[in-house]
């Protein structure tokens, strides 16, 4: 009995062990982090947000558009994960590219949205980035600095993202 | 059982001694002597390294435990089963690598395969399609007039017409290029994408998926009159062969593997030519000369799939892939990419180009 269960103790233990070793990738870690390109634009409703308002705090910037289906389709979970996140100092920011405050209200008649949905129409914003297809995801740190990218969709209000988020507002930078 | 002949000679001596003693079992303190000479003899002695002793067992469990783990997971994930529920074509490599006077006869099925697929059930819009793009064409009057879709039925007769007369050079730019380099197959499949209605050819292996899905011209020109192109800048693109792709990092997640491409080292093999495909940043060129509006120009450079790109575990991207080949042909493509530490390449041939279907409004 003793090496019956001293073995699926250990089994146990490497169960666990690769389980953590998986959610570390959760968020892929940009290659070289780099400060976030600090940005004034208004949202649907005309008013202005400014990225460095956010210093303190995790920031999700999200570059989307209403005719690209990953991004639609993320946009639900994305609506619960800043419900969920609202308390833990995490903010969710949805950058449309180059769409009038028409079709992206039209938009919101189908996918209900709570956070802010800014316009980037002249698509300056989305080039300070390196935004390469849509849509794509970035998370800066407290100290305004791009750490993670996500390039697609992801079902942000899955509980192990969203506490990987909340860990993120919890470290401190190195 | 005993008996007479069984007892030893001495025995009887044996039995007098036990029977002039007080009582049947030893005294304790021989008992305590005999477990502390014990004690003493075996707390000095070691045992000698015994190979089958219990020592092996737990690390022989865990990696047994691991090895069994990463090998359902590594199988599960390198399924090639159905996608979308669509039973997958399979092209087996060695049936155009080894065996020469087989490919003809995979050609000639897969373009019999084909010409069914060149005939989607165009009644079932694409649903991948955002409603707004077939809303825009409708508005536009491109669904309405009868006359012009006799002209399209002719035209796409004729055009169908011209792509059969093509698969014989396609044919060969198959057989040339296999004659030319090792082509890998393996892991492609065929069918019709179950969203769409139309077409595909995929390539799936254990870090990569892509999925080339043909587009209607007609979609394209919706789509992208809905996003500020004129009729006439739409009608270019449209007539372009123009594919909607999906291009995902499929790699596990416990060895993940990033993704580097660069589509301007792919090759599109044509009736005996080789090209490149019209990437966005060659189209932007011509946008500027025509005068594009920003937000034209906007949608349709984020609308295509990027022309450089890496993908980490698990990340993908939606795009349109502009092979700047005729309407209806069929042509063959060579890929390649960086993954797992090497360059990787894979050909598809026999992709082709949608004809310009006119595709009805769903009945109501």
């Amino acid at each position: 009995m003793k090496p019956f269960l001293r073995h699926s103790l250990w089994i146990f233990f490497a169960c666990q062990t690769s389980l953590l070793m998986a959610e570390q990738t959760i968020f892929p870690a940009v290659a070289k982090p780099f400060i976030a390109y600090d940005f004034k634009v208004k949202d649907i409703d005309g008013t202005q947000y400014r990225l460095s308002d956010y210093r303190g705090k995790v920031v999700v910037l999200n570059f989307w558009a209403t005719w690209c289906p990953p991004c639609r389709e993320e946009m639900p979970s994305m609506n619960q994960a800043h419900k969920k996140l609202r308390k833990d100092n995490v903010i969710i920011l949805a950058i449309n590219v180059g769409e009038d405050e028409n079709t992206i209200f039209e938009f919101t008649g189908n996918y209900p949205v709570d956070f802010p949905l800014l316009m980037d129409q002249d698509g300056k914003v989305i080039k300070s980035y390196p935004v390469m297809g849509l849509p794509t995801t970035y998370i800066i740190n407290p100290e305004g600095i791009v750490t993670h990218r996500t390039v697609g969709g992801r079902p942000w209000d899955d509980s192990k993202l969203l506490n990987e988020l909340r860990r993120m507002q919890k470290t401190p930078a190195k | 059982m005993n008996t007479e002949d069984d007892k030893l000679p001495h025995d009887e001596q044996l039995s007098s001694l036990y029977n002039r003693a007080k009582h049947d079992i030893p005294s304790e303190q021989i008992d305590e002597a005999i477990l502390s000479a014990a004690k003493r003899d075996t707390s000095t002695y070691s045992l000698p390294y015994n190979p089958f002793s219990n020592n092996w067992r737990i690390p022989a469990s865990l990696a047994a435990v691991l090895v069994l783990s990463f090998g359902i997971v590594t199988l599960m994930e390198n399924d090639l089963s159905p996608v979308n529920g669509v039973t997958p074509h399979v092209i087996v490599e060695d049936a155009l690598i080894q065996k020469p006077s087989s490919i003809a006869k995979e050609q000639a099925s897969l373009a019999k395969a084909r010409s069914k697929m060149a005939t989607p059930p165009l009644h079932k819009p694409a649903t991948t399609e955002p409603a707004i793009s077939t809303d825009a064409a409708t508005s536009k009057g491109l669904f309405t007039s009868k006359a012009k879709e006799t002209k399209r039925n002719e035209k796409l007769v004729s055009k169908k017409k011209q792509a059969s007369q093509r698969t014989k050079p396609e044919m060969a730019d198959t057989l040339s290029l296999s004659a030319a380099m090792p082509i890998s197959t393996v892991g492609i499949t065929t069918g019709t994408d179950e969203q769409a209605g139309l077409p595909y050819w995929q390539y799936k292996d254990e870090g990569l998926s892509i999925r080339f899905i043909q587009r209607l011209p007609d979609q394209t020109r919706g789509y992208f009159i809905g996003r500020g192109f004129s009729a006439e800048h739409a009608e270019l693109i449209a007539q372009s062969c123009v594919f909607q792709t999906i291009f995902k990092n499929i790699s596990d997640k416990n060895t993940p593997s990033e993704i580097i491409y660069n589509m301007q080292n792919w090759l599109v093999h044509h009736n005996g030519k080789t090209g490149e495909m019209k990437t966005r940043e060659k189209w932007s060129t011509q946008w500027q000369q025509l005068n594009i509006a920003t937000p034209a120009k906007l949608a349709f450079e984020w609308g295509l799939l990027p022309t450089t790109q890496d993908y980490q575990a698990g990340d993908y991207n939606w795009g349109m892939a502009i092979f700047d080949l005729p309407l209806a042909s069929s042509f063959t493509l060579q890929l390649n990419w960086q993954q797992f530490g090497e360059q990787r390449n894979v050909t598809i041939p026999n992709m082709q180009c949608a004809a310009d279907i006119h595709a009805d409004p769903e009945s109501p």
